[in-house]
């Protein structure tokens, strides 16, 4: 009786110790991951300086306004250029030649009026009779004292540029003379005399050829 | 000679207030390198095909509406077109799988992929005479350090940043940097955060301002500091006391806790337990500070002497041991008191 008493009482304080410690895992696999977890030392401001990329030391002191990066260090536009832009957007009629008929009148760019016969010089950057109409129409009512002139690209830039016998056998027509592209009227370079050719960039394949998506 | 199509599209003139047939459009093109101006005769819509083609050097399409009697003219459009035109993308790769934005910690590695097209090829028979913007483009790399305590330039005014590189880039091609950790500089690293921000601009040409093709941002987070409390090593304790665990800069993407195991503090401790009361989960978009106290840790500690307690921060770059600190079990039960034995 007084070992079954003995006996009895450990097995009560064993059940309620083994209760009272048992860990509440979150799941076996939860456990079990964690004793796998590979766990490193936190990193410190030494070990983070080697790690670094090296330095331009000349830029090391230079400083820069977030601002600056929407309005970019480039961004200076040629003054020059840009006054030119400006000047050329004021008006199309005035930077272009006028060519005015009986009834009607069209502008073409400067320098497409190859020849202009002295009968014709009233009809050329002078008065304008009628109202303005496309280059097409205007043609299609005066095409009898106008001589079209077609050029190729190298021609009305220069690269391959029209002889001046060729051009006094023109003069013989007495003709207005204009110089067109694919039915357009273009203007047409002369190489001036003591000065170089300008060096010309050839057009490239059209499958290079993309557009200007950043503009 | 080469031909390529223009496609053009000249506005309405009704919207200018008259009838449409009281204007008349013109489209012209101007070649910048040779100056040369070709007018094409368009109708309200349509497309033609420019017999001079596009070189290097460009050429500007200019669509004007003109008023056949009262000659008011109007610049309808502009277009600046090139042959060759960079086009760049940036993109950051991080550790951190976040979506929102590229960001990453203080230590970690990153990458920036930069992708550059269109640019002329140095054998390139117009190379010459192309313009700079056709050559190279700009890469610029910037750090910009957030105010102590704020995690963001909320209401400050164009802050001001580092340079890190300044450069360009003259290939077309993939290029990719790889970073072993910030650019961002400080007394403490492991405290900074801040912005880097990567830039492909395009050089200005023919009357157009230099123009940003990419610019990509990462976030740069400090390392978490933690620190446990409440505990004498140097005690006996048959009761385990309430914990103070204090935690500053939780990374937005982290899972801090504690985990106790037997003996002293080891790299390869075995057999842990995670303490489940003591699980701080952040996800969020800026780093979090949070203090706690941990009680009845009591079920932890299983048998008699020396315990360690680690506090463990987890993030999307692995597990890094903040603090940890020792503490000595005594679970000897001492019973007071006899058993009487009758007869």
């Amino acid at each position: 009786m007084k070992t079954a008493g003995i006996a009895l009482l450990f097995i009560a304080l064993g059940l309620s110790t083994l209760g009272a410690v048992e860990a509440v895992r979150l799941s076996g696999g939860a456990a079990k991951a964690e004793e796998h977890v590979k766990v490193r030392p936190r990193m410190t401001h030494e070990q983070i300086t080697r790690l670094q990329s090296p330095r331009d030391p000349n830029l090391k002191q230079r400083k820069v306004r977030l601002a600056d990066i929407e309005q970019p260090r480039t961004g200076k536009v040629d003054s020059e250029v840009s006054s030119q832009l400006a000047k050329r957007r004021e008006s199309l009629v005035a930077r272009s030649t006028v060519v005015s008929g009986a009834s009607c009148w069209t502008i073409l760019p400067r320098g497409s009026v190859l020849l202009t016969p002295s009968r014709f010089k009233r009809r050329v950057n002078n008065e304008r009779r009628g109202k303005l109409v496309t280059w097409t129409d205007f043609y299609a009512k005066n095409a009898s004292w106008i001589r079209l002139l077609p050029v190729t690209l190298d021609q009305a830039t220069g690269r391959s540029p029209l002889t001046d016998e060729y051009l006094s056998s023109l003069k013989r027509t007495g003709l207005l003379v204009v110089a067109v592209c694919e039915g357009g009227p273009i203007s047409v370079r002369f190489p001036e005399k003591g000065q170089e050719s300008l060096s010309l960039a050839r057009p490239v394949k059209a499958a290079e050829w993309k557009a200007p998506s950043r503009r | 000679m080469k031909q390529y199509l223009v496609s053009l599209l000249a506005l309405c003139p009704s919207l200018l207030g008259a009838a449409p047939d009281e204007y008349v459009n013109f489209v012209r093109q101007i070649q910048q390198d040779s100056g040369v101006e070709w007018d094409m005769g368009i109708a309200a819509s349509g497309t033609k095909i420019s017999p001079t083609g596009v070189s290097s050097a460009g050429s500007f399409f200019e669509l004007w509406a003109i008023h056949d009697q009262s000659i008011t003219e109007y610049r309808l459009d502009e277009q600046y077109v090139t042959a060759y035109t960079p086009n760049a993308t940036v993109r950051i790769l991080t550790g951190d799988p976040y979506r929102a934005i590229p960001r990453t910690r203080v230590d970690q590695p990153f990458q920036v992929h930069i992708s550059v097209r269109g640019l002329i090829d140095e054998n390139d028979p117009n190379y010459e005479t192309a313009p700079d913007a056709a050559k190279w483009v700009d890469y610029t790399n910037y750090t910009f350090a957030y105010p102590e305590g704020v995690y963001s330039f909320e209401g400050v005014k164009n802050p001001v940043g580092t340079v890190v590189t300044e450069g360009y880039m003259e290939e077309t091609a993939n290029t990719t940097v790889t970073f072993s950790a910030t650019n961002l500089t400080g007394a403490d690293l492991t405290q900074v955060s801040g912005e880097e921000v990567f830039t492909i601009t395009a050089q200005a040409d023919f009357g157009v301002s230099a123009t940003i093709l990419d610019s990509e941002k990462v976030q740069i987070w400090p390392i978490a500091t933690g620190t446990i409390s409440g505990l004498d090593p140097s005690r006996y304790y048959e009761e385990i006391p309430p914990v103070s665990v204090n935690l500053e800069n939780l990374y937005p993407d982290s899972t801090t806790y504690l985990r106790v195991y037997q003996g002293p503090r080891r790299e390869d401790p075995g057999k842990t337990q995670p303490v489940n009361s003591s699980y701080v989960i952040i996800e969020d978009s800026i780093p979090r500070s949070r203090d706690m106290v941990v009680r009845s840790m009591d079920q932890y500690f299983t048998e008699e002497g020396l315990h360690t307690i680690e506090l463990l921060h987890r993030t999307p770059f692995g597990t890094d041991l903040l603090d940890s600190t020792e503490i000595n079990v005594d679970r000897t039960i001492e019973i007071n008191g006899g058993v009487v034995d009758q007869e």
